[in-house]
């Protein structure tokens, strides 16, 4: 792997430091499990200055303050899949780190990092925008807090490279190409509201196998239902648009109403419409996704509304 | 470029002279000719490359060396004198788990950092725990056996 230098950061103070210098140049490294598999398939990072932050203590912790949990960047997948903490809060994350790759790979890979990677097929996405998650950065500019819904740019290269898989990755280096973070700006932790316990969700994942493998197709949703009328519903699809963002036509078409085969078979219907209209010419794969969207959109929502999710 | 890193590898303090971002499969394997670490697929998949860092299993194949600084490694070298992983590979020899064995070093590693933490796994836990590994001969059911037997006998 060609790069320009390797530092540690240890420090929060360090951190803020560093990057005031050269950020343009600046390349976050945390679990590392996607940026070594990018740099095998070309010389992405001859350029950059690699700053590890996974000493970084405390960037490693969940906390929470009441109506929201603080998770730091570093926490792993399979810590959020044990943490009581988010399996009772955020149940929908917990669900998608379950099936995130295989477990070598789930205790390395980050919060954080699968955020600043902005695969299309990153299963902690979707979730985090149904749950209205949003992210804190530093850079030299200062601190911000970003929506997660708001983080990525479209990518409509991604829909054209086989299962967008990390290899195939058009972005070796995400920042300013694939999110809206400035070269050199870090994600610190994650916010997530705590889901209410009137609302249901669910998480899906279709791939090659049940774990251990890119996604083909992501389908987070949770939804809320009072004397049978769905007064909320938030729906975020990953691995088959060019973006990932809450899907507001979702809602649109859901709320004030029962639910219904019918109804819910026309939100899947039209969601796997957009999903093929993307490509002039939709390619098989785009195909095959706008199917199982329209197949596993309406049932999910079904299981949802008959309360027979988590 | 190199810089200076140590770990524990298999009981012993190791200090070796590399490129920070080097693959921590290219160092265990090639440096210090820790054989039983392979390389399979490279992008994580596999997990033929696996190695138990601080009580975890990880793909040495997407681990830069200067992140195992101060870690406690193992390698299936470092098991040759384990009371458990003894038991795990009798029962995978016994169940016939083993074909060309060239999965063989992962699995046992992803199996006993599992029975070390669980020594009582469900048959869905022991399947979770070796989803990260692929044998490309055998088939799953005579390794998922040969760990059951093992946390039986173990038990």
């Amino acid at each position: 792997m060609k790069y320009r230098s390797y530092e540690k950061v240890t420090s929060m103070d360090a951190l803020k430091k560093r990057i005031q210098n050269d950020p343009e140049h600046i390349l976050p490294v945390a679990g590392g499990t996607d940026l070594m598999v990018k740099a095998r398939t070309r010389d992405w990072y001859q350029a950059m200055d690699l700053v590890d932050i996974t000493g970084m203590a405390e960037l490693k912790t969940i906390s929470g303050t009441g109506d929201n949990l603080i998770i730091g960047a570093l926490v792993t997948a399979d810590e959020l899949l044990r943490s009581p903490v988010i399996r009772a809060s955020a149940p929908i994350l917990a669900s998608a780190c379950e099936v995130l790759a295989g477990p070598q790979i789930r205790n390395r890979a980050t919060i954080g990092g699968n955020l600043a990677n902005a695969c299309l097929a990153g299963d902690m996405i979707p979730p985090l925008c149904v749950l209205q998650a949003s992210v804190h950065t530093v850079s030299a500019e200062g601190e911000r807090e970003i929506p997660v819904e708001n983080l990525l740019r479209s990518c409509p290269a991604c829909l054209n490279h086989e299962e967008m898989s990390v290899g195939g990755c058009f972005y070796g280096i995400p920042a300013g190409k694939k999110t809206i973070l400035a070269p050199g700006e870090i994600i610190t932790s994650v916010t997530v509201p705590v889901l209410s316990e009137k609302y249901r969700s669910s998480f899906q994942k279709i791939g090659r196998k049940q774990v251990g493998c890119m996604s083909k197709f992501t389908l987070a949703a949770a939804m809320c239902v009072e004397d049978g009328i769905i007064t909320d519903l938030r729906m975020s699809i990953g691995a088959a648009f060019s973006n990932i963002s809450l899907l507001t036509e979702a809602y649109e078409e859901a709320v004030g109403k029962k639910g219904s085969t019918e109804l819910f078979g026309a939100i899947a219907g039209q969601l796997g419409d957009r999903i093929e209209a993307q490509l002039k010419n939709p390619n098989e794969s785009v195909r095959y996704k706008a199917e199982v969207c329209r197949r596993l959109t309406a049932r999910t929502l079904m299981e949802l509304y008959q309360g027979e999710c988590l | 470029m190199n810089r200076e890193i140590t770990f524990t590898l298999n009981h012993k303090e190791v200090t070796v002279s590399v490129d920070p971002a080097m693959r921590l499969l290219d160092v265990v394997r090639d440096l210090l000719k820790q054989k039983g670490t392979k390389e399979g697929c490279g992008i994580g998949e596999c997990g033929a490359c696996t190695i138990i860092m601080d009580g975890k299993c990880i793909n040495s194949c997407v681990t830069m060396t200067a992140q195992a600084e101060g870690t406690q490694l193992l390698t299936i070298e470092g098991l040759s004198q384990d009371a458990i992983a003894e038991v795990i590979k009798r029962c995978f020899i016994e169940e016939g788990a083993v074909q060309c064995g060239f999965c063989t070093p992962g699995f046992i590693l992803s199996a006993y950092a599992l029975l070390q933490e669980n020594p009582n796994p469900t048959r869905e836990e022991i399947r979770t725990a070796l989803s990260g590994n692929l044998c490309r001969c055998t088939g799953y059911i005579q390794i998922i056996q040969a760990v059951e037997r093992a946390a039986r006998e173990i038990g």
